[in-house]
């Protein structure tokens, strides 16, 4: 199938208002006939473009055309170079046809822009014929051309030049390079309504979610006694706020991290996801979500937690397309870029800056050709990774996580928290256990800060803080504490027991 | 019974060059696999062990073996593994995941001076370059993937 | 420490459904740590045949006779042979000394299992250990303690 019907189809899949500021590969396809067409007219059709443009330097990987070719390689002969001059704000595409071989040449006819001053004269269109002949077919400097028609400077008679610019290659780079800027613009009013979106939602989460003290019966001090005799806890008093989402909002902000959907974070794989593998880990996700949902498992209390859950559906599915867009666009200007210089026989233009990719270090996203504007990939970011990054930012810190709240020991929640000396902290649990094995070093930092723990030792602040963001794993983890603590009290007994009747 | 949350995290996010999985009637006992560090004289082996998490993990350390015979100053013939970290020096802080880098490392780093195979220190202590040749062939031997 | 740590596990395994089932390979490194420091006042020993026998199948033990009977002064030597499914299943004992017993083979030296009550009502918490002291009480038992026996230092 032609490229140019499957990137229809592809942009078909996406929203209209992404699809709209696509570039236009048909457009561009006509345009190159035009350049073949007016190319054939100066007597160089690509069969003779093709014996005489120099080719790309060895150098080159890729096929990437970065540099003209190199006078040293080829110093006798005719040659056509293909330039890509920047003037003002545009790209002209010209040909410079170098009439005789040429010693004194600089070595440096890379970029444009570091052209040094030389006789130089541009002549207007139609190139008479032969001068064209005698540019491509006399070699080894036998042709003399007539004093001051061609040469600028009389003080030499060599070397000269002729400078044809190309004027359907010229729109044929303003039509492409317009696209892109007109798209790079285009994404950064969608990235003010991403991150403006992304606002209202972390609001709308955060008023869905509040904890337990955000109720008429918070107290700013702790509801229990100070008595350091008395840090007992029932556990009934540890219950949800019925007008909260916060578990819910917990749930389903770990069924996202574990679904890892933009960007790998294991050690086998870091970094941002093919977009077949990131579709497909969106649509596991929302799956998850809805089985979870009809279950029971995973309940929305409130209206706007829902509303908030279809926006931040919404946002991850605009980064998905985005990628999707970012893929497609990139496919068509390379192709567009490779049947350029098919079709015409000039060598491959430089790649063009991305609209995708975003620079923090300067704020106009304009294309320009990579070339005159090097792409430092360290320091650039694509834009849907911008956003993957703004939104995991932004939502997932609005709900503590059990993770940052943990015992290293028991691995749940460090419940009822104890503060050691050295200042690590271990659910109360763990530390009696370390106490009853007579173990005296810390098990981070081996200071000998456990045996001179004692009820002090609570951190009320921290205490507190967990019964109000964590009051079901708070409960969980009171019951399983007594749970154990009894079980290991029968076995203290039964030790006694056996202790006697052997000895 | 579901995995305890550090067994799930180990299996599905290992560190390089080490797999561990639980057996199926067994989750507190996994088959282990670490592969030998590039450089050592254990590079491009793979080797066997087998690990027990004891009923007081975490606060007493998990016990590991080699299976795969390996000629190495601190693994002895039956693979026990001589290893601070896993005897005295163990912390209930410390996990699988770090007891198995741990081990990997001991791969790159034999210490002599604190054997468990007696002989096959001598032999590194006396001389280096003819130990790591007979490491090398021992892993070409039996650690061969 | 090592000792009281033993009885703690082993209690805990009788009394919580959850205790774990240490694996064949752990258990018998157990046993051999066990074995290699010496048991009780030493009338029963074992260790591994071969040293570098990764699997820890075969095993060699040792019975000192027990005093007041036939076989006092008399060392018994045997081999105990853990399969794969030890300690689920009780290991397979042979004496290679010549006795003469009620459970032991008189062609081959092999026990029958079904006949010593160790090994019949076998369960996880016995061990190579248990399986040598069980034998040497039975030597001392009422019936087999005047048993006539082969002369001593013949083996099978």
């Amino acid at each position: 199938m032609h490229f140019s019907k499957t990137y229809s189809q592809l942009l078909l899949t996406l929203p209209p208002e992404l699809r709209d500021s696509a570039i236009q590969y048909r457009q561009l396809k006509k345009i190159i006939n035009q350049i073949v067409a007016e190319l054939t007219a100066l007597g160089l059709s690509p069969d003779v473009l093709h014996s005489v443009v120099q080719p790309p330097t060895a150098a080159n990987d890729k096929g990437k055309q970065r540099e003209d070719s190199s006078p040293s390689v080829q110093s006798t002969g005719p040659r056509v170079i293909y330039e890509l001059a920047t003037v003002a704000d545009h790209v002209e595409p010209r040909l410079r046809l170098c009439l005789e071989p040429d010693e004194s040449l600089p070595s440096d006819t890379a970029g444009p822009s570091s052209l040094p001053p030389r006789p130089e004269t541009t002549i207007t269109l139609p190139i008479p014929e032969d001068i064209i002949r005698s540019a491509l077919g006399s070699g080894g400097g036998s042709h003399e051309l007539p004093d001051g028609e061609l040469r600028a400077d009389g003080t030499s008679a060599l070397p000269a030049e002729l400078i044809i610019p190309l004027v359907s290659d010229t729109a044929f780079f303003r039509t492409l390079t317009e696209a892109l800027n007109s798209l790079a613009a285009y994404l950064v009013t969608k990235r003010a309504e991403f991150e403006s979106s992304l606002r209202s939602l972390s609001q709308d989460i955060s008023s869905a979610s509040r904890p337990q003290s955000h109720t008429a019966g918070f107290h700013p001090h702790s509801r229990y006694s100070s008595d350091p005799a008395n840090i007992s806890i029932s556990s009934h008093t540890l219950a949800l706020n019925s007008r909260s989402d916060l578990d819910t909002w917990r749930q389903i902000f770990q069924l996202y991290m574990e679904a890892d959907i933009f960007q790998g974070h294991q050690e086998r794989f870091r970094g941002e996801r093919e977009v077949e593998d990131a579709e497909a880990r969106l649509r596991t996700f929302l799956a998850d979500l809805n089985e979870q949902t009809s279950k029971g498992t995973l309940k929305l209390r409130m209206k706007q937690s829902r509303v908030a859950l279809k926006s931040f559906m919404e946002l991850n599915t605009f980064i998905l397309d985005l990628r999707k867009f970012q893929q497609v666009t990139a496919e068509a200007t390379r192709k567009i870029l490779k049947k350029h210089a098919k079709r015409t026989a000039l060598p491959l233009a430089p790649d063009l800056t991305s609209p995708f990719v975003v620079h923090p270090d300067s704020a106009d996203g304009a294309v320009v050709l990579s070339r005159a504007h090097p792409v430092r990939t360290s320091e650039t970011f694509t834009l849907s990774l911008l956003l993957v990054q703004a939104l995991t930012e932004t939502l997932l810190p609005i709900i503590p996580h059990i993770d940052d709240y943990s015992c290293v020991i028991c691995t749940g929640l460090a419940f009822k928290p104890i503060r050691l000396q050295c200042s690590h902290l271990f659910c109360v649990r763990c530390l009696v256990k370390l106490q009853k094995r007579g173990e005296e070093h810390c098990p981070i930092c081996r200071a000998p800060t456990v045996l001179s723990a004692n009820r002090s030792n609570v951190d009320w602040a921290l205490l507190n803080f967990m019964k109000d963001w964590f009051p079901l794993e708070a409960k969980k983890k009171l019951q399983q504490n007594e749970r154990e603590a009894a079980e290991e009290e029968m076995q203290e007994l039964g030790l006694d027991v056996r202790g006697c009747v052997v000895m | 019974m579901s995995l305890p949350k550090e067994t799930e995290r180990l299996v599905a996010d290992p560190a390089p060059g080490i797999t561990a999985s639980p057996h199926d009637d067994n989750l507190r006992y996994f088959d282990v696999t670490i592969q030998g560090p590039d450089g050592s004289p254990f590079q491009n082996g793979v080797f066997r062990l087998e690990l027990f998490l004891p009923e007081e993990y975490p606060m007493s350390p998990p016990k590991v073996r080699f299976l795969t015979k390996i000629y190495h100053p601190n693994i002895d013939k039956l693979g026990r593994i001589c290893l601070d970290i896993l005897k005295d020096k163990w912390s209930p802080a410390l996990q699988i995941r770090t007891v198995l880098l741990s081990v990997q490392a001991l791969l790159s780093a034999p210490n002599p001076d604190d054997p468990l195979a007696t002989d096959v220190a001598k032999h590194y202590k006396e001389n280096e370059a003819d130990a790591q040749r007979v490491s090398r062939e021992w892993t070409e031997k039996y650690a061969n993937a | 420490m090592a000792k009281s740590a033993y009885i703690i596990s082993a209690r805990a395994a009788k009394q919580s459904h959850a205790s774990p089932l240490v694996p064949r390979n752990f258990r018998l490194l157990e046993e051999l740590e066990k074995g290699e420091k010496g048991i009780g006042d030493g009338s029963c020993s074992y260790g591994l045949e071969d040293s570098d026998d990764i699997m820890m199948s075969h095993w060699n033990g040792t019975i000192i006779g027990p005093g007041h009977t036939v076989h006092e002064n008399r060392i018994y030597s045997l081999k105990i042979t853990c399969g794969e499914n030890y300690p689920d299943h009780p290991p397979c004992v042979q004496f290679i000394s010549r006795v003469n017993l009620p459970f032991v083979s008189q062609v081959d030296g092999k026990v029958d299992p079904s006949k010593l009550s160790v090994l019949a009502h076998w369960n996880r918490n016995h061990s190579i250990e248990t399986v040598l002291v069980e034998i040497r009480r039975e030597m001392a038992s009422f019936n087999n303690r005047k048993l006539p026996q082969p002369p001593e230092g013949s083996t099978f």
